[in-house]
């Protein structure tokens, strides 16, 4: 089983690596999760869609700056976020009365959070306009913009020559990805369908 | 439309909040003035999302790749757990019975054999992965070390308890772990399963034909019943409500408390087929049930061991 420390799962996420926290998270929360879920009335989809949504808000909330990599204890705070998503959810539905009360946590801020996970057909064109920008650009961007990183964190992961030359390069991938979303006539057909929805 | 790295980069400060404040106002007021900056702020906070939204996918892709069946850890589980709730409820008997004196225990070497599945329908619930490591173990032998009072004649295990001489001073068992002998005297005869058989019953969930042959469901004639432990086999029997339960409420949970079904029983009702709130079929394992009569608002419980 692939082993990462609960401070460098919170590092890891900051610098863009997601892959293998995601692994591990799969590896050692979703049991327990799945577990305290069946053992509640749950079906193992719903074990299923409570973990990846716990996941996905847990994934924000890093990135966002709101989870320290200090005294973090990842299985805890995604057990936690688990109970409160699956408390809420049966709520929700109101198929069981419950009695179990909230944890004392908030992370209740981002029930829609897999909505934002785009549908495919926009995620393949996303992707497309993405990877016309080159490897590198597309990297620097989801860096800057999903994960939050600085220009001095980014120069060392990307090996630019120092934190200018990393701004540079950000601004003139910014350009071309701007360009590359006027030109491109389907993804704005789409992203116009999506928000008549 | 030309787009201008110099707007870029303020548009980018802009919204990291690193202008000061006059630059702040000009920056506003050419927002309102000039269409085309104003298309180009709106275009790069588009693609932000759009960045944004694409590594949420990505993420939700990674997610979805991963399994999330594996049945089979939780039906060895349920298994294992059974087997320790059985073997556990056939000590704690045997040490009550042991416990209702003060002479000098005798031990007993009691061997429990497991034969192998006969039924076909029975298997249905299983995986084929089971299915043949069931049939590549026909039979199991456990033995179980109980002690016994000095005085104690043995019983069969296919007997009723009523054999056995309950000492009245001691507390009752806990009902829902410790089947024990009724206290109520009843007619004896096929009606309901001996409380003794039930933990007997429990470790052979994966072995799937229990030993002895289940008993049928049909409610035991009494009167007035305070606990009562139930034997189901799915999915080819149904729990035939016993007379007394034809109109009130009736919970059924699992080990952990959690609320399996809720059903309000009236002349409509006569059975519950193992069904959870939601239509489906509930695992093998330990359930208890209790039974509120609308009428005398009397309270009937026990526990319904349910297996495949």
């Amino acid at each position: 089983m692939l082993k990462i420390s609960d401070r460098d799962i919170v590092l890891q996420l900051r610098s863009g690596d997601r892959e293998k926290v995601i692994q591990h998270l799969y590896q050692t929360s979703f049991p327990k999760i799945r577990s305290y879920i069946v053992s509640r009335g749950g079906s193992r989809e719903d074990a299923r869609d409570v973990f990846q949504d716990t996941v996905m808000v847990f994934f924000r909330k890093v990135t966002e700056g709101l989870i320290s990599e200090e005294g973090m204890n990842v299985p805890a705070y995604m057990m936690n976020m688990a109970k409160n998503r699956w408390i809420d959810k049966i709520r929700r539905d109101q198929k069981i009365q419950y009695t179990d009360e909230y944890f004392p946590f908030d992370d209740r801020t981002s029930n829609d959070v897999q909505d934002q996970a785009m549908d495919k057909e926009r995620s393949k064109i996303i992707d497309q306009v993405l990877d016309s920008l080159g490897e590198r650009c597309s990297e620097l961007l989801r860096l800057v913009i999903f994960y939050d990183m600085s220009m001095k964190e980014i120069a060392e992961k990307m090996k630019f020559s120092g934190e200018d030359s990393a701004k540079t390069q950000h601004y003139k991938c910014r350009q071309k990805l701007i360009q590359q979303y006027r030109d491109n006539k389907i993804l704005k057909e789409l992203l116009s369908k999506q928000d008549e929805h | 439309m030309s787009i201008e790295i110099k707007d870029i980069e303020l548009i980018d400060r802009y919204l990291d909040g690193n202008l000061d404040a006059s630059s702040k106002e000009a920056f506003n007021a050419r927002l309102q003035s000039d269409a085309s900056f104003q298309q180009l702020f709106s275009d790069f906070k588009s693609t932000n999302e759009l960045v944004k939204a694409n590594e949420m996918a990505q993420i939700k892709a990674q997610l979805d790749s991963f399994s999330y069946d594996s049945p089979s850890w939780w039906q060895s589980n349920t298994t294992k757990i059974l087997g320790v709730v059985g073997v556990a409820a056939v000590v704690t008997t045997a040490v009550w019975m042991s416990s209702s004196d003060n002479k000098p225990a005798a031990t007993e070497k009691v061997t429990v054999t497991q034969t192998a599945p006969s039924n076909e329908n029975s298997q249905t619930a299983i995986s084929s992965q089971e299915k043949s490591s069931v049939s590549s173990k026909p039979l199991e032998q456990r033995t179980i070390v109980i002690q016994h009072p000095a005085d104690y004649s043995p019983q069969p295990l296919s007997t009723p308890a009523q054999g056995v001489t309950p000492n009245t001073n001691l507390p009752i068992k806990d009902e829902n772990t410790a089947p024990q002998p009724n206290p109520v005297p009843t007619p004896s005869g096929p009606a309901v399963l001996p409380p003794q058989q039930v933990p007997v019953a429990s470790p052979s969930i994966k072995d799937k034909t229990p030993d002895p042959a289940p008993q049928p469901l049909v409610p035991q004639p009494q009167e007035t019943p305070v606990v009562k432990n139930f034997y189901l086999q799915l999915p080819n029997q149904n729990w035939v409500y016993p007379d007394y339960m034809k109109n009130g409420s009736l919970h059924i949970v699992n080990e952990s408390g959690a609320v399996m079904n809720d059903l309000n029983l009236n002349s409509s009702s006569d059975s519950w087929n193992g069904t959870d709130r939601y239509g489906n079929t509930v695992p093998s394992g330990l359930y208890f049930y209790q039974y509120t009569d609308a009428t005398s608002g009397k309270i009937y419980s026990g526990s319904i061991t349910v297996v495949y």
